[in-house]
């Protein structure tokens, strides 16, 4: 199922007006149901994001770029979504300090995530600042 | 699939448990009415996760994680 931007504003419309519903009716229920929704738009979302990190991978073969670099580059991309989805989630519910707490935990394991990076970049300056280098 | 008869689902056990409230708890009978929410919790709990876990396989494979 690939929907175009109208049936995407009308099914997020649609999760509006429910969420508005239910939240002042059973305020647990509406926030299982804003975790819903959230899922489902990145759910239909997907096809066409799958083609997108199939274009940067192309180019980055084309440009003859280090394949576990844009793995790096894609795993930051996810870390951060999946963070940004919990955080969100924790401050739609009122939970602002856990939202914070979980950006901090979503930052710290993309800085994990990047020493390798780093490290290539520091010997790669390192040797070039070797005398008799160039 | 992705669908969106998931959020429709989710609603209507919403809007159904609050009705089973206000008759349980306008009966008179509120501790009822309390486990009838819970229970409405615990089920939407399930199918929720059920998404989520799905949610989460898909960004894993997508970006490598």
């Amino acid at each position: 199922m690939t929907l175009g931007i109208a049936g995407l504003v009308g099914a997020t419309l649609v999760m509006v007006v429910l969420l508005a519903v239910v939240r002042q009716a059973r305020a647990e229920m509406g926030i299982q149901l804003g975790i819903a929704a959230a899922a489902t738009i990145f759910l239909i979302l997907l096809p066409q994001i799958a083609l997108a990190v199939r274009l940067l991978e192309t180019v980055a073969l084309k440009a003859h770029i280090e394949l576990r670099f844009l793995d790096v580059v894609l795993r930051v991309i996810g870390i951060a979504y999946l963070a940004e989805f919990g955080a969100q989630v924790a401050r739609d519910a009122g939970e602002g300090a856990l939202a914070q707490k979980l950006e901090l935990g979503g930052k710290v394991l993309i800085l994990v995530l990047a020493i390798p990076v780093v490290n290539a970049l520091l010997s790669l300056v390192l040797g070039l600042m070797r005398p008799g280098a160039l | 699939m992705p669908s969106v008869d998931l959020i429709f689902k989710i609603a209507g056990v919403g809007i159904a448990v609050a009705v089973i409230h206000l008759v349980l708890s306008k009966a008179g009978k509120e501790e009822y009415g309390f486990f009838a929410t819970l229970a409405g919790v615990a089920i939407v709990f399930l199918v929720v996760v059920q998404l989520l876990s799905r949610l989460f396989d898909a960004v894993k494979t997508l970006f490598n994680l």
